[in-house]
């Protein structure tokens, strides 16, 4: 019987392990989170089974209106990749080795998870790693982005970046990904369309004042 | 403030506004004036900066900061008019980085074909960590030219990135010394500039046109 995802608290940080539970438990959990959670970092193990894949899952983790930041150990494997590249940003150990899973009868991939790292990394990369599976090093995984920071201290920096993320403005972090997400999918005029508008709304809150403000006087700014 | 130089078919618009190339309303207007007053004969054009350290370090934040709403609003459509008019002008476009590109600057060196980077200037946008958006169209050119996998670091966290980093993850096409990033991108606009003009704008045409992975 797997155990549930354990969710703890870091100030504004949620720290979200999946463990050996499902994504569907742990989205679940990610749900549930207090609206004074203003970041989500996902430690993620080497490997999760196939049977704890869902496309529903990969999905609403990915859609989360909060900045994510997954923290991968040194090896980073099929639907845990896939997990991870659900995620707004990817880091890892120096040393970290990613793969997708090496294609095999009755296990298919995670719903969506093809598609997501076709549009993380092109179809160049993406389709010599999905059809062979073959192990991916640190220095191209940096170089594709399937993670975007390396660190020899990668647990703890992955740490303070959920909290300097957690310290900025809520709202201009949510329609930023959502423009980001959105524009995997839309049309370009649409898309311009939608960055204006979103400007708008955006600017019209008290947070894009106060940063405006702040960064005209020259001093930090306090988000609420 | 900007001016156009021309080498044979190749029209350079240099920006040349101390301390850092802002784009305030006047600089803007005056950079697309300068898009679309390239002459006739024109076969490539390059964006490079005449400012030490400095390709262009984005918008006029103190502006935003006490301007009114609509006022804003007519500004950050002026940014999407000018760096859309360089999705559409009928020839390649490069962008010579060889100084600090922020907001703003990184815009509008996405809105070009091609970017030539020096390996130690900085990159990023930082809008979001100012509580706003990269309104100007920076969320889908920058998806559209590196992929969701390195994109959403850089726009919600706001991070600086080298030149060769922005190389390494395709932000940059192209390296060059300090110093020769200009003469570098100049050369390659002059190797474009000799290629057959019809066939180069029908498949630059042809790329600029095509979707995301998934887009529809």
């Amino acid at each position: 019987m797997p155990s549930a995802p354990t969710v703890s608290r870091d100030g504004a940080v949620a720290v979200a392990e999946i463990g050996d539970s499902s994504l569907d438990a742990l989205v679940t959990a990610l749900s549930a989170l207090s609206s004074d959670v203003r970041a989500v970092l996902l430690p993620l193990p080497a490997s999760l089974s196939d049977a704890t894949g869902s496309p529903r899952g990969l999905a609403a983790v990915e859609a989360l209106p909060l900045p994510t930041v997954a923290l991968l150990g040194t090896r980073c494997t099929g639907l845990a990749l896939d997990l991870a590249l659900c995620c707004d940003v990817r880091i890892g150990p120096a040393d970290v080795v990613v793969s997708a899973a090496v294609p095999a009868a009755g296990t298919p991939a995670a719903g969506g998870a093809v598609a997501r790292l076709v549009r993380a990394t092109g179809q160049g990369v993406a389709r010599d790693m999905l059809i062979t599976g073959r192990p991916v090093d640190a220095a191209d995984a940096l170089a594709w982005g399937l993670v975007t920071r390396l660190s020899p201290s990668a647990s703890t920096d992955a740490l303070e970046l959920a909290t300097t993320l957690a310290a900025l403005s809520p709202e201009a972090l949510a329609a930023t990904k959502q423009l980001a997400l959105g524009a995997s999918e839309d049309s370009y005029a649409d898309g311009l369309a939608a960055e204006l508008s979103m400007w708008r709304t955006v600017r019209d809150g008290a947070n894009a004042q106060e940063g405006l403000s702040a960064f005209a006087e020259k001093r930090g700014p306090r988000f609420t | 403030m900007i001016r156009v130089e021309q080498h044979g078919d190749v029209a350079e618009i240099v920006m040349d506004t101390p301390p850092v190339n802002a784009f305030d309303r006047p600089f803007l207007e005056r950079l697309g004036e300068a898009l679309a007053g390239v002459p006739a004969r024109t076969r490539a054009v390059v964006v490079s900066s005449a400012v030490p350290r400095i390709f262009a370090a984005g918008g006029d934040i103190p502006y935003m900061a006490r301007a009114d709403l609509d006022d804003q609003m007519s500004y950050v459509e002026l940014c999407q008019e000018v760096y859309g008019a360089f999705d559409h002008v009928g020839v390649p476009t490069i962008a010579a980085i060889d100084g600090a590109c922020l907001g703003g600057g990184l815009e509008l060196a996405l809105s070009c074909d091609i970017r030539v980077v020096s390996p130690a200037v900085r990159l990023g946008l930082p809008e979001a960590t100012l509580g706003i958006l990269a309104g100007g169209g920076a969320v889908h050119r920058i998806v559209r030219a590196v992929g969701q996998a390195p994109a959403r670091d850089m726009l919600l966290t706001g991070r600086r990135i080298t030149g060769a980093d922005a190389h390494r993850i395709g932000l940059a096409s192209r390296l060059a010394d300090p110093g020769t990033v200009t003469a570098a991108a100049l050369a390659l606009a002059a190797g474009i500039a000799a290629l057959d003009p019809d066939a180069v704008r029908a498949v630059m045409t042809e790329a600029r046109a095509v979707l995301p992975v998934g887009g529809s």
